[in-house]
């Protein structure tokens, strides 16, 4: 009879196969949650009109108002996001018939801005990060929360696995075999960011909270008639009158709001039925100071400006958004900020170091049988880490050499991701099954490495070209976003060619025989 | 990890000065930002810096593998 396999056996089975599964998928949420750490930053560097600077002062009533009356005077909806640190335009957006439009505005100069032609971070990498572009059916979200439900299982069982955790603490030897070393990675990036995997995972399945409930909440609310959003987060409605009405200056209340915070900064204003004699204005404060996302928000009557309601957060909601704040930094810290990209950098190397020992553990084993599977998904797993890099890369490139005039350029630059991380994955599969023996793994990599580095140069060098704004002339104007941007795709054409070095280092050497490695260890 | 053989006071020393050091950073982060942002900011400083310390002991050997005379043991340890 079969020996029943040990607590540690079973963990181990979990973890790789779990680890497999769900690589990809995984990979593609942390890398593009780090690039979404400065999706502001990089909104700047591929957009090149919104390299403005902050406005000394914001107004409604000579910047949105006008704006927003002539573009949507019969809108039931306007929405005003004020300029910050990080984003130094205003966005005045409003409820049209195919759902909320927006136009960029520079604040200062009271001037519409024309269209970006480009999604930037904040609209590409941003959504691809929790939603993969994958819109029907809220399908993005789910597939979001099965990698995250995977990845718990996956720390959970990897700390089960790892038998000598203290032991092995400072243990990295990149000079051995290709599995002991990239073994090695995996345990270090994982074991001393562990907090960091728990926390970021976890507080990412609770701020979609609304969506994975919404089943539970439809049974519960609907037989009473409430409404959860509105108990949750406590705003102040009211229907139109149907009668016509001047709104009041918003500007006094914007101050009135800030005198009853105590100061802050203002996040968004909103207003409700503008022109009717039952309008709101909502003025939003921006946590800049708390870790929890609380708008604290003030509304007013549209008309009169009396002060109607303060609303404040139940306090179920107010965890939700203090798990919300802290999964998305939406409080100034760069210090931190800084340390979540550098965090987001190491999850990603964890991601990547595991599906490259999964195919270095099963080469040995599979060359023996004459089995060739392990190819394929060395294939899979370099298109799905290196060749996603070069897809992002690719972008970047195309942001500064697509022409400006270009019709649909948004989507063009989005279509050459998608056509550069497809052209990766056949790289890959030609590479593992044309070149034969170790080298036809590493191959694949190692190509990848140099165009990425290509890549990055080319971009930096590009926008210097295109937008006159190279690193020195961003670093001496002050455009802080800009030269951070250039300097870590620098960093990144560095580190490529490190890497596609090593791995042509490595092909070039006599191949010895892996030690034969106990699971986990 | 290679460091050279250590008495047990000077054991006891050195792990009573790391623990000291830490809790010094923590005090210091949560004085600078405040609880919530504090601690979060020692705990991924902490994390940051112990990967850091771990990619490069094998390319700095110096760093941490030394040569030590021990006052009173009159031993010598040869770098690694």
């Amino acid at each position: 009879m079969d020996k029943q396999p040990t607590l540690r056996q079973a963990m181990d089975y979990l973890h790789t196969w779990a680890g497999v599964l769900f690589s990809v998928l995984l990979f593609l949420v942390f890398f593009m949650g780090t690039l979404s750490v400065f999706d502001k930053e990089i909104d700047r560097w591929m957009m090149p009109e919104s390299r403005l600077p902050l406005p000394p002062a914001v107004s409604f009533d000579q910047a949105a108002l006008p704006q927003l009356e002539k573009l949507a005077p019969r809108s039931k909806l306007w929405t005003v996001q004020y300029p910050n640190s990080r984003e130094p335009l205003m966005t005045i957006g409003w409820l049209g018939k195919d759902g909320i439009e927006s136009r960029r505005v520079d604040a200062a100069a009271n001037a519409v801005l024309p269209q970006a032609g480009s999604k930037g971070g904040s609209g590409f990498f941003y959504p691809f990060h929790y939603s993969f572009h994958i819109k029907w059916m809220d399908l993005g979200y789910w597939l979001l929360a099965l990698a995250s439900v995977a990845m718990l299982v996956l720390l959970v069982s990897g700390v089960i696995v790892h038998r000598k955790i203290f032991a092995d603490f400072f243990t990295f030897r990149p000079g051995k075999s290709m599995q002991r070393a990239t073994l090695d990675l995996h345990n270090a990036s994982s074991v001393l960011l562990l907090p960091f995997h728990f926390v970021i995972t976890l507080s990412g399945l609770v701020v979609f909270l609304f969506i994975y409930m919404e089943a539970g909440m439809s049974v519960l609310y609907s037989a009473s008639g409430g409404n959860i959003i509105k108990e949750s987060v406590g705003f102040f409605t009211r229907p139109a009158a149907g009668e016509d009405a001047r709104l009041a200056p918003v500007d006094a209340m914007v101050a009135r709001a800030r005198a009853a915070w105590g100061g802050g900064e203002v996040r968004r204003v909103i207003v409700r039925n503008p022109g009717d004699r039952n309008a709101l204005v909502e003025v939003q404060r921006r946590p800049h100071d708390q870790v929890v996302n609380d708008n604290v928000s003030l509304t007013f009557d549209g008309v009169t400006g009396e002060v109607l309601d303060q609303q404040r957060l139940v306090p179920a909601m107010r965890v939700q958004r203090f798990f919300a704040g802290l999964h998305m930094l939406t409080f100034d810290h760069w210090g931190l900020r800084w340390m979540y990209f550098g965090m987001g950098l190491v999850s990603s190397l964890m991601i990547a170091t595991g599906m490259l020992l999964w195919v270095e553990k099963r080469r040995v084993r599979q060359e023996k049988l004459g089995q060739a599977s392990h190819r394929m998904v060395n294939a899979v797993a370099a298109a799905g880490t290196a060749g996603i890099l070069l897809a992002t890369l690719a972008m970047l490139v195309a942001n500064k050499l697509l022409p400006a005039a270009m019709a649909g350029r948004a989507g063009a630059e989005q279509a050459v991701f998608f056509a550069a991380w497809a052209l990766a994955l056949c790289h890959a599969i030609a590479r593992a099954f044309l070149v034969p023996g170790r080298d036809g793994l590493r191959c694949a990599w190692r190509e990848q490495a140099w165009a990425c580095a290509v890549l990055a140069l080319l971009a930096v060098v590009s926008n210097g070209v295109v937008t006159g704004d190279h690193l020195f002339a961003a670093l001496a104007q002050g455009r802080l976003a800009v030269a951070g941007t250039d300097l870590v795709l620098l960093a990144t054409a560095v580190l490529a060619v490190a890497a596609g070095r090593r791995l042509g280092a490595r092909a070039g050497r006599v191949p010895v025989a892996a030690p034969a490695l106990g699971a986990g260890t | 990890m290679g460091l050279p053989e250590q008495t047990a006071m000077r054991r006891r020393l050195c792990g009573a000065a790391g623990w000291l050091l830490l809790l010094a950073s923590l005090v210091a982060a949560v004085a600078s930002d405040g609880p919530a942002v504090g601690a979060m900011v020692w705990l991924c400083q902490l994390g940051l810096l112990g990967l850091a310390l771990i990619f490069l002991l094998p390319y700095r050997p110096g760093i941490v593998l030394w040569r030590w005379r021990w006052a009173g043991t009159g031993s010598r340890h040869s770098r690694e």
